[in-house]
């Protein structure tokens, strides 16, 4: 079993440090440490307890790392790491590895040795990036390794073990290995930012000894901390207030919590063992061909609707193809995706008209980031590339036609909206939907041609819908949530531009490849 | 209707060019691409579907340069690569509904011509099912009815029959045999039987070297009076294997027959027998550089 367990970490591992994207993404977080250390007269400061920021000393820049890893690293790296097994599954080695002797619990040790080996990696090259920091800005130069070393062994090792077992978690269930996995992941990560503020552990725990130490010098404690990215309130006195901390006082700090965090880990992980399937199911679910009575009747109930639209664009051959691309985005969901869609767009005729704009349409676009997020790489994860690009009009014409199709099935789960907006002559509401719609369509295709994986859209969609329409954060509420404010900084004008130039970006490689 | 490839060149990042200076003149019929695995013959495929660009040279459509103008050729090909995928979710119908939207063919077009293919592909009665329950034989037909939808005037097929049955692949040599009147169908293969009854014209392919375009009857004119067969005991088969071209051995009760392609007697009582097009191939493959270049020579003349 141990050389089972070895080989599978062996081969994981290497397989993911062999991709160019792991030294990008080793980069990218060596420049995320940088950046959280600004110069005491840079423009913006991260880290501050009542308008102070310590001494860059080991003690200040181990511990504010720490900060950082444990609040940020539980998201950038879950969808870093995530996917391990659809992998296997995917590149069709799943069936060599099950006709092997394999178990189920080497198999999941391996990658979970893999994943947690990988956010070693970056955990590694951030604590290297910080210490280069110290140095650099030189506040204090002597290096003193135990402050870098304890905070991240207390707080962030065992955040970083929860995060590779529930990697696997996500990666063994069927429904939580795609797009509403990643969505429902972002979710959990925002209620554990939430609960980790309330608790007297991690973010809380450091913050207060940063505090306690500010009171020592006899600065009175207001309790207001920064832990995020934010202007640099001082800098127009000159600097941001600095002092002297000596670092955790490890002598009171309540080691229990981090023991049941790795506790619950091994936990995860065992259960993720009994969820893994050992590849019974296939790379592409196979669905059955014979329908069900729910099917046909999802089906009869469409029929009208598909008449219609049929009878509306089959004379010309751009409206036959948006067509086309409409039925390639809407096929194959899951019939109580059909059911909750038709719900809501009903349900935005009938409620009250808060309620429309402040929760019904955000969850009416939210169920659509699936059905977008495959927009730009399509072609290439159904390995119909060859099929599609052969083709005389794939280039142009049928780029078009898909940006058209995301359009449309977003507007048409607005449409309750839309029809009671008419009928109450808010145009600009209108119009704003639809500009905001052509945003998002635009934003997942330019996504998916760069990133050619749809996570990227499902991630920085739901961070934008949750800053925009749940926020009203009014240059991305492309929902209208705040008509008033959204009109009064013209966010129609702003989000077409956006979208023409987000299908710029998205066009050029398509059509640098037709010519 | 004629395609020129001129020069045709294709180097990635290992020292051996994929495609070494092609120059071919194809026109109407079929033309069989054999080769080894690793040949240049996806390569080559690629390039002429418009999909890749060489490192240098020309390929001509009709006289019009389709590097520069890929969208004159797209118009009139027909593709079929070695690998694809399908939307899963789709039925067939739909996949090849939406494909002959993207070829530019009209509703009622593409309704006639998909009913069409679906019945001559005996897929009518899953048509209806969606792609994802298709096994890899019934996707593979669903392939080869999606390059046939626009009528192509060039068609492009890579390793066609692979997942077929025995009882399809005949059908789609007939169907290729009766479509190769007025159009280019390029064939490729390293299944020899696919291509000799059918094809009008062969090209061998070896590390990206065009060693030999010719007829099939050509080919097997070169090699007339170099194919043998001998009975050997068992003992001695490895060594004639490294001496000699084996291209088939049979365990008999007294030794092994042995089919070998050499232009000398491989033993005492070898008997001089016709060649096959297996024979060609196998030669092709396992002989040295050299000797294929002065066989083509030899053919050519």
């Amino acid at each position: 079993m141990k050389n089972a367990i070895l080989a599978t970490w062996r081969a994981d591992f290497t397989r993911r440090q062999r991709n160019s994207s792991f030294i990008v993404t080793l980069l990218c977080m060596m420049v995320l440490a940088m950046i959280y250390f600004p110069a005491i007269d840079a423009a913006y400061q991260t880290v501050s307890v009542n308008g102070y920021r310590g001494i860059y000393n080991s003690a200040w820049v181990g511990t504010t790392l720490a900060l950082l890893d444990v609040s940020f690293l539980p998201l950038i790296c879950f969808y870093l790491i995530k996917g391990s097994i659809e992998f296997d599954r995917n590149s069709h080695s799943s069936e060599l590895i099950a006709a092997t002797s394999v178990s189920k619990v080497a198999y999941i040790l391996g990658k979970f040795l893999s994943n947690f080996s990988v956010l070693l990696c970056i955990l590694g090259s951030m604590l290297l990036t910080a210490i280069c920091i110290q140095l650099w800005h030189a506040e204090d130069s002597t290096l003193e390794l135990s402050h870098f070393i304890l905070p991240q062994l207390l707080f962030v090792v065992p955040t970083l073990l929860l995060v590779a077992a529930l990697a696997l978690i996500f990666d063994s269930v069927k429904w939580l290995s795609g797009g509403v996995g990643n969505v429902l992941y972002f979710f959990l990560f925002m209620g554990s930012l939430v609960g980790l503020s309330l608790s007297d552990w991690g973010t809380q725990q450091i913050l207060m000894q940063m505090q306690d130490g500010l009171s020592a010098l006899g600065v009175a404690a207001e309790g207001h901390f920064r832990i995020g990215f934010g202007p640099n309130d001082a800098a127009v006195a000159g600097a941001i207030k600095i002092f002297r901390w000596q670092g955790m006082n490890y002598a009171t700090v309540n080691w229990w919590p981090s023991f049941t965090i790795v506790a619950l880990s091994l936990l995860l992980l065992s259960l993720a063992m009994v969820l893994f399937d050992r590849f019974k199911r296939p790379a592409s679910q196979v669905r059955k061909a014979n329908q069900s009575k729910l099917d046909s009747l999802i089906a009869i109930g469409f029929a009208p609707l598909n008449l219609l639209f049929d009878g509306l664009t089959r004379t010309f051959a751009f409206t036959r193809l948006v067509r086309l691309e409409v039925m390639l985005l809407l096929k194959g969901w899951p019939n109580g995706w059909y059911l909750l869609v038709l719900t809501l767009v009903i349900a935005q005729c009938l409620v009250e008209p808060e309620w429309v704009s402040g929760a019904i349409l955000p969850a009416a676009w939210l169920l659509c980031v699936v059905v977008l997020s495959p927009l730009g790489q399509r072609e290439a994860r159904s390995f119909t590339s060859a099929l599609v690009f052969s083709t005389s009009l794939a280039h142009y014409r049928q780029f078009l036609a898909m940006f058209f199709a995301g359009v449309l099935v977003l507007l048409f789960v607005s449409s309750g909206a839309l029809l009671r907006f008419a009928l109450t002559q808010q145009y600009f509401a209108i119009g704003l939907l639809v500009s905001g719609a052509c945003a998002v369509v635009a934003l997942a295709i330019v996504l998916g041609v760069l990133t050619k994986t749809p996570r990227t859209f499902e991630i920085v969609f739901t961070l934008l819908w949750y800053m925009g329409p749940l926020n009203k954060l009014v240059y991305l509420d492309f929902i209208g949530v705040d008509v008033v404010a959204s009109e009064h900084v013209n966010a129609t004008l702003i989000f077409s531009l956006s979208t023409l130039m987000l299908l710029a970006l998205a066009a050029y490689p398509r059509l640098h490849r037709a010519n | 209707m004629q395609l020129d490839i001129q020069h045709l060149q294709q180097n990635y990042a290992q020292a051996k060019p994929a495609l070494n200076d092609i120059n071919l003149t194809l026109h109407s019929g079929i033309i069989g691409l054999l080769g080894p695995n690793g040949a240049g013959k996806s390569s080559l495929m690629r390039i002429l579907a418009t999909l890749s660009q060489p490192s240098a040279g020309n390929v001509l459509w009709n006289g019009v340069d389709v590097l520069r103008k890929p969208a004159v050729l797209r118009r009139e090909l027909g593709y079929l690569p070695q690998s694809f995928g399908v939307y899963d979710n789709l039925s067939a119908w739909e996949f090849l509904h939406y494909l002959a939207g993207l070829k530019g063919l009209t509703n009622q077009q593409a309704k006639t011509k998909i009913n069409e293919l679906l019945h001559m592909l005996n897929l009518a009665d899953v048509a209806k099912q969606p792609l994802g329950s298709f096994s890899g034989g019934m996707k593979q037909r669903v392939g080869i009815a999606q390059a046939l939808l626009n009528d192509p005037k060039l068609l492009i097929v890579d390793e066609p029959t692979v997942g077929l049955d025995p009882q399809e692949r005949a059908r789609f040599r007939d169907l290729l045999s009766d479509m190769s009147g007025d159009r280019i169908i390029i064939l490729s293969t390293h299944i020899v039987s696919d291509v000799e009854s059918i094809a009008d014209n062969i090209a061998m392919l070896r590390e990206g070297e065009l060693l030999a375009y010719a007829k099939p009857e050509s080919l097997l004119a070169g090699l007339r009076h170099a194919v043998w067969q001998c009975t050997v005991p068992k003992v001695q088969v490895a060594a004639m294997a490294q001496q000699f071209c084996i291209s088939q051995s049979v365990r008999q009760a007294d030794g092994m027959q042995l089919r070998i392609v050499s232009h000398e007697s491989p033993c005492a009582g070898a008997k001089n027998i016709p060649p096959t097009l297996e024979d060609v191939f196998l030669y092709y493959c396992q002989s040295s550089q050299s000797e294929s270049v002065t066989h083509a020579q030899e053919v050519a003349a």
